[in-house]
């Protein structure tokens, strides 16, 4: 029988690890048979030299080269060893994937379980105080800023500190109009506008992976405490809880954006235990990089996806026990030169 | 005193809090004063407990109890 080959992105697992390398784990401890391409922009990352995750890997073109050079590059993988499921992992990158996803599905018999255009953009950062207003939880005082010109306007009313976004990547905590001027220009070089300003939220961080079916219900979610992070807000140690309010701001916002496919919903809550004063922070529209705690706690929710694009069905419960701990660790691999020389001059 | 059920303690006295995921250290008194508060036991019947077990008067031990009581309330665990 002919092995299934699933292509996964965000294969940097750096200090800033995308959510490739755990997807890609969680799909092979399920079923050791697939085939797994890892989708690289880099042949520096680490993925391109973890042979015992990903059977092949590719590089793919920059986002910014259009959808015409990345269907060029899917097809150019499939012709040479198959892709039936695309599973895309990183933001830069989603926008191209969600807006195509029928014609990837319809002319190139490519699949993958994605949101649509229209739940992509309202979990966007510049849309969330909407978002937020729907589903009856609190938000961070927001400002969306545009350009220079309205950024050094916003400026002038923000209280300090403030933390600068990117609409994509990156945050800064800024404390005074110099310093959050700075790094709005230093995130828009690198991610492009909008710049969100934002209030910051005290509290403890709770966050939720899940996957949704599209129809406003859930198949699989499991709330998390980060106990420990890096300076770049990166988990490195978790814990996980059974939080009824969190739950139940889980199901609303399946409820009301009907989403498909995976997220992650990061949060503040300042009385975590009493429920009240939950900030919705972010809505990430795949999966994060410590998707693995959830297959840890037996809730493997790429292998998930997977059953649901090949059957409709899938296994939806979300049993876990709270209290199941994560601890994440740096791990090195020695390889020789080939590989790299491999990577540095052939079309890959 | 529902906080106070879903806690998950060790003989040891480390407890975690599966709603909330804090986790902190008892000592041996606080360990005794929430299994007998998880038994359903008011503070008063507590502090009678804890005035036969241990060389304290009631009135002291219900102080302790009280202020326990009052720190477990700021980490939102009993109301």
């Amino acid at each position: 029988m002919k092995k299934q080959v699933i292509a996964i992105s965000g294969i940097n697992a750096t200090d800033n690890p995308g959510p490739g390398v755990p997807v890609a784990r969680s799909l092979k401890e399920a079923n050791p048979e697939i085939f797994t391409v890892g989708l690289s922009y880099d042949l520096h990352d680490p993925g391109n030299y973890m042979d015992f995750v990903f059977d092949a890997t590719f590089r793919l073109p920059y986002p910014t080269q259009g959808w015409e050079a990345l269907k060029r590059k899917l097809l150019d993988i499939k012709a040479r060893c198959g892709l039936d499921v695309v599973i895309p992992c990183l933001d830069a990158e989603l926008p191209l994937f969600v807006g195509h996803q029928e014609e990837l599905l319809r002319d190139f018999g490519i699949k993958s379980f994605l949101p649509t255009n229209q739940q992509f953009n309202l979990r966007a950062k510049d849309h969330l105080v909407a978002l937020c207003n729907d589903i009856g939880c609190r938000h961070p005082e927001t400002k969306v800023v545009n350009s220079l010109n309205s950024l050094q306007e916003s400026l002038k009313d923000t209280n300090y500190p403030v933390v600068v976004k990117g609409n994509y990547y990156m945050a800064k905590f800024a404390f005074t109009p110099d310093d959050a001027c700075h790094s709005a220009i230093e995130i828009a070089n690198d991610w492009g506008w909008p710049i969100l300003l934002q209030k910051p939220v005290s509290g403890v961080e709770l966050n939720v992976v899940g996957l949704g079916d599209g129809q406003g219900g859930s198949l699989g979610h499991m709330a998390i405490k980060k106990l420990k992070t890096t300076k770049l807000g990166k988990i490195w140690n978790g814990i996980t809880i059974k939080s009824a309010a969190l739950e139940a701001l889980t199901e609303r916002f399946l409820e009301a954006t009907k989403w498909r496919g995976p997220y992650e919903l990061e949060c503040m809550v300042s009385q975590a235990a009493l429920g009240e004063e939950i900030y919705l922070i972010e809505v990430n529209p795949r999966f994060p990089a410590w998707v693995y705690f959830a297959t840890g706690c037996q809730l493997n929710l790429p292998q998930r996806l997977i059953d649901f694009v090949n059957t409709g069905n899938c296994e939806a419960s979300c049993e876990y026990e709270a209290g199941r701990y994560f601890v994440r660790y740096c791990f090195e691999l020695v390889t020789d030169l080939e590989k790299l020389q491999e990577l540095s001059v052939e079309d890959w | 005193m529902d906080g106070l059920a879903k806690l998950a303690i060790n003989d040891k006295g480390f407890t975690f809090d599966p709603a909330t995921g804090e986790s902190f250290r008892m000592n041996d008194s606080a360990l005794v004063i929430i299994r007998h508060l998880r038994q359903g036991l008011s503070p008063e019947q507590v502090a009678s407990e804890m005035s036969r077990s241990f060389a304290v008067s009631e009135s002291t031990a219900l102080e302790d109890i009280l202020e326990l009581m009052m720190q477990l309330r700021s980490f939102g665990i009993c109301s």
